[in-house]
């Protein structure tokens, strides 16, 4: 019993350590992102987030490039999948994965992202906005960045 | 041979050379037919019959559906020659002739299409439809395939390749027949390619010309001293005198859109698009001859004059929607008239013949990049805050109007010569936009710009929440004379007959017809999935029919509305019926209505 605790203990810490991911990321209880929320300062009415650095790249990089397919928000559109709910059944071994191979779905065939340069520098910035999507923590529209930690 | 003998052989031989186009001339003129994308050359998607009409369509019912087999976006629309119709699909852009007696299959052609095709269209798997003449049925692939079909057998009679999917290059434009030659153009201005049209041989299917939008003189097939912009000659190395350094070589241009033609003249009008990267920091000039309108001879391709409308555009205002060609009075005087309803929301009117700029003006009151086109110059008078490089790289432009799909993209027009009115779908969406440094590699995206688009009214802060609108547009004033206001982008390709009726379909599914003088709703049925194809009509053993193909897709099926689930900034109580996923998915069935 006491060596199964230490194990698991051992097996957490360093599922944590996973999650931290790259340079680029923070976490705040063990998630690949740090959002904050808040009033909007400048629209009545409206939500303003800050995210971390990873998380922002992330987001950036959606809308440069999967947004033509997989939609404003990672909301979906006629031909891909909504990755907000798709992001929840598949865990971060099998995502990367798909970024090596590509994917070929029901109605879409996504190339393997591996071969751009512009994306593929970004597979854990990317799996840090999807997570906050999907976890809820980060609704649609643009967010902003939190200051850099000391 | 003297002279006499010579001019006589001469006058037999150029009706063999002209034998497509006189017959194409005919089937058009023929109303019973929809035998060209257009209803006829000069796209103006208006037919004679009136069978159907304002007292009756109240009564329209579906008379007959066929499903496509395929899922996806379903641009364009039917061809009806004599009593067979052919129709089209998205990838892998099957071909079917339906006998309409019966409505049976009189032959179906299946092309084998690699799926590496597929990610290399940016903006859904599209086709905008098929081409008759000489007998053959034309189809261009997504992969660049230009087949010609025996129109009587569905049996493969030649095939030509316009270029590489490796290198992004891809195809969803229809076909133009003109004479004994088929036109094409390409696509992949996502993806760095470098634009242009291409001219077969309609018997064999051998390349006559090929025209770049972009490049060195030789490639762009002008003449310095006699292609002119605006009644100048453009001189030498206009092209490459407006792009930094090797620039060019990925300049885009390419060549997706809608070809018209004017037989008298002997001219092809057709737009080119943007001119690659979205990122107007690296490639400072102007970028020619991208977002530019092109007259070309149909025998040598020559350009006679051309007419750039977004020069270093800094938006993606590709210049390829269709030119509508209409004798119009404009300023007290007669002009064989050429109009453009752009992405860049001004909508164009010139002189066809000479290419002389005689209206711009904008066609939705939001436009906001620009305050003015100047008529002297041609060029639009940009507003410092919307212009997305002077704001630079890495910094988000905010609030343009239009969004990057623009006040209209593909969904083409219709003119009705008893209103005088253009009948005109349109997007009501405007965006940030932030460009940003990306590297180029063949066959990979080439964009570098940030995109969110979002409903007008939150740019213009006046409430609505509309995302597009159907207009009728007077071209030689420049105004707008009634609007129809939709929930959605109205995506279809509009038609205008002489019942004085106006048809098009919306993104939920609906076809719809309204009044051509005032707009006012006269019927609407939900086909079975949002349109993005084109209202045809034709008759049958002297029945008017009306046909569309419902399918959502295309770049406005990307969904963008349903960003718009949640309330986001300005817009209030927004509510999930926003959601374009909310009323409709999916589909691939061509609908066929009549009043019975």
């Amino acid at each position: 019993m006491h060596v199964s605790r230490a194990f698991a203990l051992c097996v957490a810490a360093a599922a944590l350590l996973a999650t931290r991911g790259g340079l680029a990321q923070e976490s705040q209880g063990g998630k690949p992102y740090t959002v904050e929320c808040g009033a909007n300062p400048e629209e009545a009415g409206a939500t303003l987030c800050r995210v971390d650095r990873g998380t922002y790249v992330g987001w950036r990089t959606f809308h440069a490039i999967c947004h033509t397919c997989h939609g404003q928000d990672a909301l979906g559109s006629s031909f891909a999948p909504n990755l907000v709910d798709r992001v929840r059944q598949i865990d971060k071994p099998t995502f990367l994965k798909v970024m090596h191979e590509g994917f070929t779905g029901q109605m879409g065939v996504m190339p393997p992202w591996i071969q751009d340069p512009n994306v593929n520098k970004y597979f854990e910035e990317l799996w840090s906005y999807l997570q906050a999507r999907s976890d809820g923590v980060l609704p649609p529209g643009r967010p902003e960045r939190l200051p850099a930690q000391p | 041979m003297n002279t006499k003998s010579f001019a006589i052989v001469l006058a037999l031989l150029v009706p063999c050379v002209a034998g497509a186009n006189e017959e194409i001339e005919r089937l058009t003129a023929d109303s019973n037919n929809w035998a060209i994308w257009g209803g006829n050359y000069a796209g103006t998607r208006y037919s004679e019959l009136a069978q159907i009409n304002q007292s009756n369509v109240a009564r329209l019912q579906v008379a007959w559906t066929f499903s496509t087999g395929v899922l996806r976006g379903h641009e364009g629309g039917p061809l009806v020659v004599g009593g067979t119709l052919y129709i089209h699909t998205p990838f892998p852009n099957k071909v079917f002739s339906i006998n309409l007696a019966d409505q049976t299959i009189n032959w179906s052609y299946a092309p084998t299409q690699n799926v590496d095709t597929i990610p290399v269209m940016c903006c859904d798997t599209v086709n905008r439809g098929l081409a008759y003449g000489d007998g053959k049925i034309f189809l261009q692939q997504a992969d660049t395939t230009l087949v010609a079909l025996n129109a009587q057998t569905g049996a493969v009679v030649w095939t030509a390749k316009n270029g590489n999917a490796a290198k992004g290059e891809t195809n969803t434009n229809a076909p133009l027949i003109v004479k004994d030659k088929v036109i094409t153009g390409i696509s992949g201005g996502e993806f760095g390619v470098r634009g242009f049209v291409i001219a077969y041989d309609i018997k064999t299917g051998k390349q006559v010309w090929k025209a770049y939008s972009v490049g060195p003189d030789a490639d762009l097939l002008v003449d310095p001293k006699k292609t002119t912009q605006l009644g100048k000659p453009i001189g030498a190395s206009s092209s490459l005198s407006t792009w930094k350094g090797e620039q060019w070589k990925l300049g885009g241009g390419t060549t997706w859109g809608w070809f018209t033609y004017d037989p008298k003249l002997n001219l092809i009008y057709y737009g080119s698009g943007n001119p690659g990267t979205w990122n107007p920091v690296v490639r400072p000039g102007d970028n020619r001859w991208s977002m530019t309108l092109f007259a070309r001879d149909a025998d040598t391709g020559m350009a006679k004059w051309v007419y750039q409308m977004t020069p270093h555009d800094e938006w993606d205002y590709d210049g390829v929607n269709e030119n509508v060609l209409v004798d119009l009075q404009v300023g007290g005087r007669m002009h064989k008239a050429l109009v453009h309803f752009d992405r860049n929301g001004f909508g164009y009117t010139l002189d066809r013949e000479n290419g002389a700029l005689l209206v711009a003006e904008k066609f939705d009151p939001a436009v906001n990049w620009a305050t003015k086109v100047d008529l002297k110059t041609g060029r639009p008078q940009v507003v410092d805050r919307f212009s997305t490089g002077k704001n630079g790289q890495d910094v988000n432009t905010r609030n343009i109007c239009p969004a990057a799909l623009g006040s209209k993209d593909q969904q083409p027009a219709a003119y009705s010569p008893r209103t005088n009115l253009f009948y005109v779908p349109t997007n009501h969406v405007c965006m940030d936009y932030e460009p940003y440094q990306v590297e180029y590699v063949a066959g990979q995206p080439y964009v570098g710009a940030v995109l969110t688009m979002f409903p007008a009214g939150k740019a213009t802060g006046d409430g609505t929440t509309n995302l597009g609108n159907f207009i009728a547009w007077d071209a030689a004033a420049g105004k707008i004379a009634w609007s129809n206001s939709e929930p959605f982008s109205v995506w279809s390709g509009a038609l205008a007959t002489a019942g004085d009726v106006v048809f098009y379909g919306t993104l939920e599914g609906y076809l719809k017809a309204v009044d051509a003088k005032t707009g006012k709703e006269l019927y609407k049925f939900k086909t079975p999935s949002g349109i993005i194809g084109n209202i045809n009509t034709w008759t049958y053993q002297g029945k008017q029919y009306i046909g569309v193909l419902s399918g959502i897709g295309g770049w406005a099926g990307i969904g963008m509305a349903a960003g718009l689930e949640e309330s986001t900034a300005g817009l209030g109580a927004v509510g999930a019926y926003r959601s374009l996923s909310k009323h409709t998915q999916l589909g691939g069935v061509l609908t066929v209505f009549a009043v019975p």
